[in-house]
């Protein structure tokens, strides 16, 4: 190992450290709903606040996306390699579960500053 | 070298490439990170830079992707691999012009620059920027499978290397 790889390492740790601080500190709030998207189309939007199971079946495959408590998890898919049930719950904003077989995004928003004016109301 | 010799280096690297493919889908995944493993097939195409010509190991590469995702994989398996592979070639055959820079440095940018290919070709497919997320992860992941994959090939060239002529 050369002086420079040792830069070089050091970079991409600095690199992934900064990116890694700025996604969690400014990406990551209190989750409000889900949106499935399929293909990169949406499917629908779901409130995380109410437990539900989602089955979305197209050409791709099935999939049946549970919320449950305030968090959204993948119970079951078809695809090949389950990537996607291996995902840890999630519940708060960008968080996702993507299963890449099936084109399939679930992500997580939050209050929009527009749409809910909570205050006013 | 002559062209007999480069056709018998490149079949061979080729055939090891498959049984390192093989033996790395007997080793499980990390739970809980969906798609980070070794890439120890990619030992072929590191150690082959040492030694044969760039365009020599580019066709290694694509005849690795082509044969091995059709074998265990699919035709997205192939898509990801392809872009993560040629990325990762590109960017390794311009820092080995770099001084400084050993294979392990080298293979340490290949590694990251693979998972980076992969995960703009995820970003394309599922059509959002969702799998960006993983960007942290994957560089880290990168680093540290193309670092232990550099070794490698650091110590098998140190050891064939001689005989390569």
């Amino acid at each position: 190992m050369k002086k420079r790889d040792g830069y070089l390492l050091a970079f991409f740790l600095i690199v992934a450290a900064v990116l890694a601080f700025f996604l969690n500190v400014f990406g990551k709030g209190a989750g409000e709903r889900i949106v499935v998207m399929v293909d990169g189309e949406e499917f629908g939007v779901y409130s995380l606040l109410q437990n539900q199971v989602i089955v979305v079946e197209n050409a791709f495959g099935t999939n049946r996306i549970v919320i449950k408590d305030g968090s959204a998890y993948m119970e079951a898919a078809d695809c090949p390699d389950k990537y996607c049930m291996t995902y840890q719950p999630i519940a708060k904003t960008n968080e996702s579960i993507i299963c890449l077989p099936h084109r399939l995004v679930v992500q997580v928003e939050g209050a929009a500053y527009l749409e809910t004016d909570g205050i006013a109301r | 070298m002559t062209n007999a010799k480069k056709v018998a280096y490149c079949a061979m690297l080729t055939a090891l490439s498959m049984i390192f493919s093989y033996i790395e889908a007997l080793i499980p995944v990390f739970v809980g990170i969906p798609g980070i493993k070794l890439g120890l097939s990619n030992l072929v195409v590191v150690a082959g830079l040492s030694f044969l010509p760039a365009g020599w190991v580019l066709l290694v590469l694509v005849l690795k992707v082509t044969l091995v995702s059709f074998l265990f994989g699919n035709m997205s398996v192939w898509i990801y691999s392809m872009a993560g592979g040629v990325l990762s070639f590109l960017v390794m055959l311009l820092l080995k012009r770099v001084k400084g820079v050993s294979t392990i440095g080298v293979s340490m940018a290949g590694g990251v620059s693979h998972n980076i290919g992969q995960l703009f070709v995820a970003v394309c497919m599922v059509g959002s920027a969702a799998p960006l997320l993983y960007l942290p992860v994957l560089i880290v992941a990168g680093a540290v499978s193309g670092t232990a994959i550099g070794a490698a090939a650091y110590r098998v060239h140190g050891l064939v290397g001689r005989m390569v002529r």
